[in-house]
């Protein structure tokens, strides 16, 4: 009963002994001369500014929140889509609500100008 | 061979879920909260809940995680070395721990479990969907309110956040150029 | 073909008002311009009243749908319209509130909407799973209220303290909820009393430390002692109409959940849950009244002294009778009418900035307003149990209701910390009695508070005087 997932182990057995040997092959083959440039922390080649943790603004937990919700009703789609048909009419309108709830959620959002970036 | 699968996913789960406990940089309690998750959902594979797993990576792993390490990146850093308040004893806490632990144990281990190889009304999509529509229609229509309740309350508290809004690295970058021109400037 | 449970419009009626109404509020409130919000929170009333029509309406009405997950019968259609009553003096208390102390958004509305809407889904919630969504419904609508007054740091205390036991408390009840339906098949009450009687020795522990968590996540949420711990911080922090609102109306709507899981889920372990509420109970009343004695900020006094009230509301379930029922709705109107009033005075004397609630600062309030301190003296009378005020029926009726049931004990320290509680109570009087120690606070009277104020000092008169008609309605 869990054949099919023989090919994921596989997978992720793959996975792991890729990522071990190629850290252990650069550790073992690659020379290793550090200098003070080297050993900086890398930020996209620029000067790293500042400490490296330090608070977000919020706005990008509103984006968060936003994802968030339409993720959940992502998930509840997909059990509605594969029986629509036998659900009907009925079943279109209690699916219709639910989305329409959340999408009045959205609008909310929207309008309050919580997504607007500055 | 189940069993094998079972003890590693479990171990896997436990060994996760003390590490988010013990681990005192709280990003690294995120991410192997963020393990604990996958691990779950590896179990509801191994009871044939296909969908419940890919769920429970979409939902937890893809998004719960996002918004818990948001909420880490938010909170004020600095003081992260300097907890202000101290915690209780940890052995209160641990004999608390233990005596939950051995209530459940006991409790679960006693009952001769009905044990069947029908599906449940929720292991598999199209059922979930029937279970949503039928038995479960209120408190799937219910969900919809509380996420949007949920929404609401990030706004309201979000908006009140952004209006008091401390520096961002932006800021720090911008404050560091104006201190370098007037540095070059000869003004002080 | 698959069809969908046929739905009793009747009976979802008053749900679908508070819905739809918090709903078209929340977008309607996006066209409502900054200092206009007073009309949102009117708006919100309207809809709170409309539902209350429907729950009067409901008088008499019994029945169920969605499958029997979700209920109607005069208990909970009682319930709900005490629920509805708190939430409608609550934003009346609020509406001016908000705007003296600069934290006026039109959310705080439509957020009571929600929150209310999820009291009346708990009371009315025959199924343990829709117990849950609607008591996540109303915390979080609670968690946000507590921390309204955001860049107040007390409120974002409150709020975050609120967060991180309520988060406690559900995993708690969704721990129970998984026991309950791994022994009986089901979290429907009905189909788990159902299949009660047929549990074999193991699924029948198993149930039970169900219920005992399930009892543990409630217990958290009515603030039971050993679960009260953030009661007075959170009341304390919290905006004061949002402590008022949380006092009453979320434990009413808990405390039913709690009756029906008890009684009608779990009638037959009785012989398991009765004496360990008794405990808890007793636990309640002492903790909760002698915390209060000792308080010297008056919210936080307030808030152990709604610790101790929910020890007597106990008494209902403990019961298990019809007359306990009664004392239970009847005790929830007088506790919501008493407690409301009293929060209306603190609101009436509370400037922007004021966070130190000190008793000294009621001193002397006979002299300035003898208006506030009749509301006063009635609101903590009708806590005492004094009569003739609507407290003194509703704690006789509860005595009376547990002495019937067997419990002497209960009984006699119901009303030894009765006493314990007069003695609080009468000390904030005598102060409010006494000369002004301090420099006299400003005094707010503007009509929404008096009339909300009137309304509940009304409700203790009228429900003190002539109690038969809502002591007899089941």
């Amino acid at each position: 009963m869990l054949d099919p997932y023989v090919p994921i182990l596989v997978m992720l057995g793959v996975a792991i002994f890729v990522a071990i040997f190629v850290i252990t092959v650069s550790r073992v083959l690659g020379p290793q001369r550090p200098t003070r440039r080297k050993l900086m922390p890398y930020e996209s080649g620029m000067e790293p500014i500042g400490p490296a943790q330090r608070r977000f603004p919020v706005k990008f937990n509103l984006v968060a929140m936003l994802f968030i919700l339409f993720d959940i009703e992502v998930i509840f789609l997909f059990p509605y889509a594969l029986i629509y048909k036998d659900l009907g009419v009925p079943g279109l309108i209690a699916m219709g609500t639910f989305f329409i709830v959340l999408i009045i959620g959205m609008i909310y959002e929207w309008k309050r100008g919580a997504l607007t970036w500055d | 061979m189940v069993t094998v699968i079972f003890i590693a996913i479990a171990s896997l789960i436990i060994a996760s879920a003390v590490l988010v406990v013990i681990s005192r940089e709280i990003v690294r309690a995120a991410l192997w909260l963020i393990a604990t998750f996958f691990a779950v959902g590896a179990l509801y594979l191994l009871l044939e809940a296909e969908f419940i797993g890919v769920a429970q990576v979409l939902v937890y792993v893809g998004a719960v995680s996002i918004l818990i390490l948001f909420a880490i990146m938010l909170t004020r850093q600095h003081e992260r070395h300097e907890p202000a308040w101290r915690a209780g004893p940890w052995w209160i806490a641990l004999a608390g721990v233990i005596g939950l632990a051995a209530v459940l144990i006991t409790t679960i281990g006693a009952v001769p479990w009905r044990l069947t190889d029908d599906d449940l009304p929720v292991s598999r999509a199209p059922q979930l969907g029937t279970a949503l529509m039928r038995e479960y229609l209120l408190p799937f229509q219910l969900a919809a309110i509380v996420l949007l309740v949920a929404l609401i309350g990030a706004v309201v508290i979000a908006m009140e956040e952004r209006r008091r809004r401390t520096p961002t690295l932006a800021d720090d970058i911008a404050a560091q150029r104006g201190a370098a021109d007037r540095a070059e400037d000869g003004t002080p | 073909m698959i069809t969908l449970p046929v739905i009793d419009w009747t009976i979802v009626a008053q749900l679908l008002v508070v819905f739809g109404g918090a709903t078209v509020l929340l977008l309607l409130d996006l066209a409502i311009p900054a200092g206009r919000k007073q009309v949102t929170a009117y708006l919100a009333l309207l809809v709170v009243l409309g539902a209350a029509a429907v729950g009067v309406m409901h008088a008499g009405v019994s029945g169920a749908t969605f499958g029997g997950t979700l209920r109607l019968d005069p208990f909970r259609t009682a319930v709900g319209l005490v629920c509805l009553a708190a939430a409608a003096l609550s934003i009346l208390l609020a509406v001016t509130f908000l705007g003296r102390h600069q934290i006026e958004r039109g959310e705080f509305a439509v957020l009571v909407l929600f929150g209310v809407g999820g009291m009346l889904l708990l009371v009315q919630a025959a199924d343990l799973v829709v117990m849950f969504l609607s008591l996540a419904l109303l915390s979080i609508t609670l968690y946000v209220l507590a921390g309204f007054a955001l860049p107040e740091p007390r409120s974002e205390e409150a709020a975050l303290k609120y967060l991180l036991t309520g988060a406690f408390a559900t995993g708690f009840l969704v721990f129970g909820i998984a026991l309950i339906y791994g022994a009986t098949g089901s979290t429907t009450l009905a189909t788990i009393a159902a299949a009660g009687p047929g549990l074999t020795g193991e699924y029948r522990l198993y149930a039970a430390a169900g219920l005992l968590l399930l009892v543990v996540g409630l217990g958290y949420k009515a603030s039971l002692v050993p679960f009260h711990m953030w009661t007075p911080d959170v009341y304390d922090g919290a905006p004061t109409p949002v402590a008022a609102f949380m006092s009453v109306a979320s434990k009413a709507a808990v405390l039913a959940a709690l009756t029906h899981v008890l009684l009608v889920g779990f009638g037959e372990l009785r012989a398991l849950w009765a004496p360990i509420l008794a405990v808890v109970a007793a636990a309640t009343l002492l903790v909760g009244n002698i915390g209060a004695l000792v308080q010297q900020n008056v919210k936080r006094m307030l808030a152990y002294s709604s610790i101790g009230q929910a020890g007597f509301l106990l008494f209902g379930p403990i019961a298990a009778s019809d007359r306990g029922i009664d004392a239970l709705v009847f005790y929830l109107a007088g506790y919501t009418a008493a407690n409301l009033a009293a929060f209306a005075v603190l609101i009436a004397l509370e400037a922007r900035g004021e966070t130190e609630w000190s008793m000294a600062r009621l001193s002397g309030l006979w002299q300035r307003s003898p208006g506030l301190t009749l509301a006063l003296a009635l609101a903590l009378l009708s806590l005492a149990g004094v009569p003739p005020t609507a407290g003194f029926i509703a704690k006789f009726a509860m005595l009376d209701a547990v002495w019937q049931a067997g419990y002497p004990a209960l009984v006699v320290l119901g009303v030894v910390t009765s006493a314990i509680a007069a003695a609080y109570y009468l000390r904030v009087l005598l102060r409010a009695a006494g000369p002004a120690e301090t420099d006299a606070p400003p005094m707010f009277g503007d009509w929404p508070l008096r009339l909300g104020m009137a309304l509940a000092a009304l409700a203790i008169v009228v429900l003190g005087l002539a109690p038969g008609w809502l002591l007899s309605f089941s």
